[in-house]
């Protein structure tokens, strides 16, 4: 099966490397093999919208699992299946990788009448086989491995771009509404920048706020010039 | 005097010096549990009947946090960025306060509200004049 092989890909610690999100909108494009004009419209139309962060007027940026999600939408086309059972198949593979569930052993089937979902006689209760009726009616045969799309992913190469990034700037909901800080400190990336801008060094940026640590710095500094060169965007003019 | 909340953009410099002149001032980063938990922020802002000073970056982001801290009685300052030489952020931050604070005091006085705070003075706004305010009900 397909896992076998994901998990020799894989980062060697033998898991599948679950990203914590920061994907700009071009990175994304280029690692799920699709364009950016296609996020773009995918993102209006509600089909897959960036969950991590969507700046107004600004770049947007994907997580790890909306990667999948567009990797699942690029085959879930070619197969020709409706947009609506597109949506729905969608929806259902929001749900089962945002949960605790192996989902990387899950496949996803589309039979003449049935969206099924087969679960592995390793997870399912009974030891056998399963499948569970995700959506109901259609006509193609098809057949979705979960795992493949961690390997389209993997097949790319970039799966973990921007380490100093991930290790020093978090964005959550709960912290400053949601903007881009430095990890721990709830000062905004963004503020950092200006600074940066307004011609301070790094060193006089860290001294402003009290030994603020310089990689730290550096890495919002880094990530809001890739924010800002995503999609032609520019900050706001002094 | 309403105590002024002074979010953790604002560098410590600045809250320093206006401790130094016996203005009730509080850093957020000073507060436990605050620094990760916007919630926390609201729920302080109001025990203290404070005065949150915020920098204007990723205001838009921003903006249903300071809806919340507004609905639950705190008053709101934004402070929009100096035009000054590197140099001088510090001290041009701590004078926008310094010379401004008592003011914010009295517009925000009789109601709770947001105040956009810069070189050029400051200007009051109600909740309910915000366009996105609006929307966001």
């Amino acid at each position: 099966m397909a896992i076998t092989k994901v998990i020799t890909r894989s980062n060697g610690d033998g898991h599948i490397p679950l990203g914590l999100g920061l994907y700009l909108h071009s990175q994304a494009a280029t690692m799920t093999q699709t364009t950016s004009r296609k996020l773009t419209y995918w993102s209006q139309t509600s089909l897959i919208s960036p969950h991590v962060h969507r700046r107004n007027g600004g770049p947007s940026i994907y997580s790890y699992i909306d990667l999948l999600a567009i990797r699942a939408m690029e085959r879930l086309r070619k197969s020709g299946l409706p947009l609506q059972r597109i949506r729905k198949a969608l929806q259902f593979l929001y749900k089962t990788l945002g949960s605790e569930t192996d989902w990387w052993n899950l496949k996803m089937v589309v039979d003449e009448k049935d969206l099924l979902v087969v679960i592995p006689r390793r997870q399912s209760p009974s030891g056998r086989d399963e499948t569970v009726v995700a959506t109901r009616g259609g006509q193609q045969i098809f057949e979705l491995v979960f795992a493949d799309l961690v390997n389209d992913l993997l097949a790319s190469g970039k799966l973990q771009p921007f380490p100093a990034v991930r290790k020093h700037v978090s964005i959550e909901a709960g912290i400053q509404g949601g903007a881009p800080v430095i990890k721990n400190t709830r000062i905004k990336t963004r503020v950092i920048h200006l600074w940066h801008q307004r011609g301070l060094t790094i060193k006089q940026i860290a001294d402003v706020y009290d030994g603020l640590e310089i990689s730290a710095i550096k890495a919002a500094i880094e990530y809001e010039q890739a924010l800002a060169k995503s999609n032609g965007y520019e900050n706001t003019p002094l | 005097m309403r105590t002024l909340l002074c979010d953790a953009d604002i560098p410590s410099q600045v809250i320093e010096v206006i401790r130094a002149l016996r203005i009730p001032v509080q850093s957020i980063k000073d507060i436990p549990g605050a620094i990760s938990d916007d919630q926390k922020v609201i729920e302080v802002a109001e025990t203290f009947d404070a005065i949150v000073v915020a920098l204007d970056k990723d205001y838009t982001t921003s903006r249903p946090l300071f809806a919340a801290m507004v609905e639950r009685g705190s008053r709101v300052v934004i402070l929009r960025f100096p035009k000054c030489e590197p140099n001088e952020i510090v001290e041009k931050l701590a004078t926008l306060v310094l010379d401004n604070h008592r003011e914010w005091q009295n517009l925000l006085d009789a109601e709770p509200g947001v105040v956009s705070c810069s070189q050029n003075g400051n200007r009051l706004k109600r909740l309910r004049d915000f366009p996105w305010f609006r929307e966001l009900r």
